[in-house]
């Protein structure tokens, strides 16, 4: 058995990509909040609280959505052995300032919850019922050597691991998001696994 | 799916010498002495014209400590950094390790970093201090350490989950020493915030206690070596591990899913620790989750406490803070009271400690959970040779 790469999605410049392939795009003027709403909305995805999250876990159930939709994904791995493992660069950072402005007015209990980073894990973890490990690394930019090292940590103990990158402000967001678990080196189907090591990470990422 | 297969790890991880900077002291064992003679650190605080009970540093003595113990200036380091540096200081000074080699790594744990930046604007600290990283990078430019820093930010397991992370970095040989430091402020942000939610109790706060109506919020900074070295009267870090409830982004599980799912890993056999220190943020659903996740591991009768009746609740620092009262209450044969606590306040039971005094144990249960469904559980051992 070895570790693979099975599936990974991207959101950048306001496109859309899965596997490679590119699902939706849409000019760059538009804003990432209105993007990923329109991606939603071609998802057809019917999950009413999506319009309640802030923009960080908006953009993780989208990426996620992609991966978990999958039935050669979402079947075939116990999800109590299913770990999510994200990291970014901006943590919460823009719910603190929506937040910061509510302060001295009403606060506001719906937009203090989310100023925190693993909210979007959270997020991630009811809507696909994974109850696996879970870690969200801050770092200056994306590090697959970290996500890398700390996946094969967890796959010593555990099936799988979602893992990958979401970082968003006011005018830019950024998700990557791959899907890594033990293959069998010799399954048939294994001309589709992508090897799991740092390079074959970057280069996903990089899209 | 596969069959597990039990891989040992190469090496064990143990906890070595520690710091707690609080209001009831800025080492180790001023703290522990300290929270044995029931001392609290909360207080009457105004802030942004509210009252608030919480733990507090004294500004001036914060400032104070800084420029006698460090020679720099306390004006070009803000408040989390200037409790994490004195914090990493004693760590590192009262130890061998060399900072600038490549077997040693800082991991940092906290939930808001510098959010104090949002609200006043200090003319010459850097907004960029704003991001986690950037925290982190001052503090470990401070020491010199050679490699990066691993920032870890996942609500209030935050702590606990950079211990177990710490611990698995060393079984698997990457390093042969690693300090964990969690810091996190007491801000207008996360005060008007957790009052927002109406989780603050107006009183000093009470774990487990049938009259508990809340939090307090408590400023800290706590380190803690963790080394593949094994020494006389040493505690090791025997598992760990975290879990999701999969249930609720603001609030746990009512049947304490994520919780039961970490004691049953970390605790192999039904095995029964001495003691529990629990996570007992004195809000209702908190400490009625726990109750219930003990009862289900069978735990309803081991001594348990929660620290959070003497430093309110650390967010980022609370499981390194509370992991460093683990390993002295091992050493030193103490359990410490759970301060507040007077009447049984959970449907479940709980043998919870009312008396600090001595009394020998070896193994002790650290638990957390925290927003976004997070919960984490370790295991510590007494190694006495």
């Amino acid at each position: 058995m070895r570790n693979y790469i099975l599936s990974h999605t991207n959101i950048k410049n306001n496109c859309l990509w899965h596997n490679g392939k590119l699902i939706s795009k849409s000019d760059e003027t538009v804003n990432p909040i209105s993007f990923l709403e329109e991606i939603y909305k071609s998802l057809n995805l019917s999950y009413p609280k999506f319009f309640k999250m802030d923009g960080l876990s908006k953009l993780g159930i989208l990426c996620a959505e992609l991966i978990l939709k999958d039935e050669n994904i979402n079947q075939l791995f116990p999800k109590e052995t299913t770990a999510i493992v994200l990291s970014n660069k901006n943590s919460s950072l823009q719910t603190d300032v929506a937040y910061s402005k509510t302060i001295n007015d009403f606060p506001s209990p719906s937009l203090f919850v989310y100023t925190l980073s693993n909210i979007v894990t959270g997020e991630i973890a009811i809507k696909h019922k994974i109850t696996g490990e879970n870690a969200f690394f801050i770092e200056p930019k994306f590090n697959a050597e970290l996500l890398h090292n700390y996946t094969e940590l967890l796959l010593k103990e555990n099936d799988a691991v979602l893992c990958g990158w979401l970082n968003i402000n006011e005018k830019t967001c950024e998700g990557f998001l791959y899907f890594v678990a033990k293959q069998d080196a010799n399954d048939e189907k294994k001309i589709n696994f992508i090897e799991h090591n740092p390079a074959n990470i970057t280069n996903l990422y990089n899209n | 799916m596969e069959t597990k297969t039990p891989v040992s790890p190469l090496n064990k991880a143990f906890l070595h010498n520690s710091n707690i900077i609080s209001p009831l002291g800025f080492a180790t064992e001023k703290n522990f002495i300290a929270v044995c003679e029931g001392k609290i650190g909360m207080k009457d605080h105004v802030f942004n014209h509210v009252n608030y009970y919480a733990s507090v540093i004294d500004t001036k003595l914060l400032d104070d400590t800084f420029s006698s113990q460090t020679k720099s200036n306390p004006n070009q380091f803000t408040r989390l950094e200037k409790m994490c540096i004195l914090s990493v200081q004693d760590v590192v000074s009262h130890s061998t390790i060399d900072a600038k080699d490549k077997r040693t790594l800082f991991i940092f744990s906290t939930t808001k970093g510098n959010i104090d930046l949002l609200e006043n604007n200090q003319s010459i600290i850097s907004a960029e201090r704003i991001y986690l990283h950037e925290t982190a990078q001052v503090i470990s430019k401070y020491f010199q350490f050679v490699n990066k820093p691993i920032v870890v930010s996942n609500a209030c397991i935050s702590g606990l989950l950079a211990i177990i992370i710490a611990k698995r970095l060393i079984e698997d040989d990457q390093y042969d020493n690693i300090i964990v430091t969690g810091a996190d402020i007491v801000s207008t942000f996360t005060l008007s915030g957790f009052n927002s939610l109406s989780a603050l109790s107006s009183k000093v706060c009470k774990p487990f206690d049938k009259n508990r109506t809340g939090i307090n919020l408590g400023e800290a900074a706590a380190s803690i070596l963790i080394s593949n070295q094994e020494k006389n009267n040493c505690v090791e870090v025997v598992s760990g591990c975290s879990a999701n409830d999969a249930n609720h982004i603001s609030g746990p599980s009512r049947t304490g899913e994520g919780l039961y799912k970490c004691l049953q890993k970390v605790l192999p056999n039904n095995f029964i620790p001495n003691f529990i220190n629990a996570h007992g943020t004195a809000t209702e659903f908190n400490d009625e989750m726990e109750s219930i996740a003990f009862n289900r591991a069978g735990l309803q009768n081991v001594f348990a406490n929660s620290l959070k009746g003497y430093y309110g609740h650390t967010l980022g620092a609370a499981g390194v803070l509370e992991s460093v009262f683990c390993a002295e209450s091992l050493k030193q044969n103490k359990i410490i009271a759970s301060a507040g606590f007077e009447e049984q306040g959970t449907s479940i039971k709980l043998n919870i400690i009312t008396k600090t005094e001595n009394k020998k144990s070896t193994t002790c249960l650290k638990t957390a959970s925290g927003f976004g469904g997070c919960n984490a559980a370790v295991l510590y051992k007494l190694n006495n040779a």
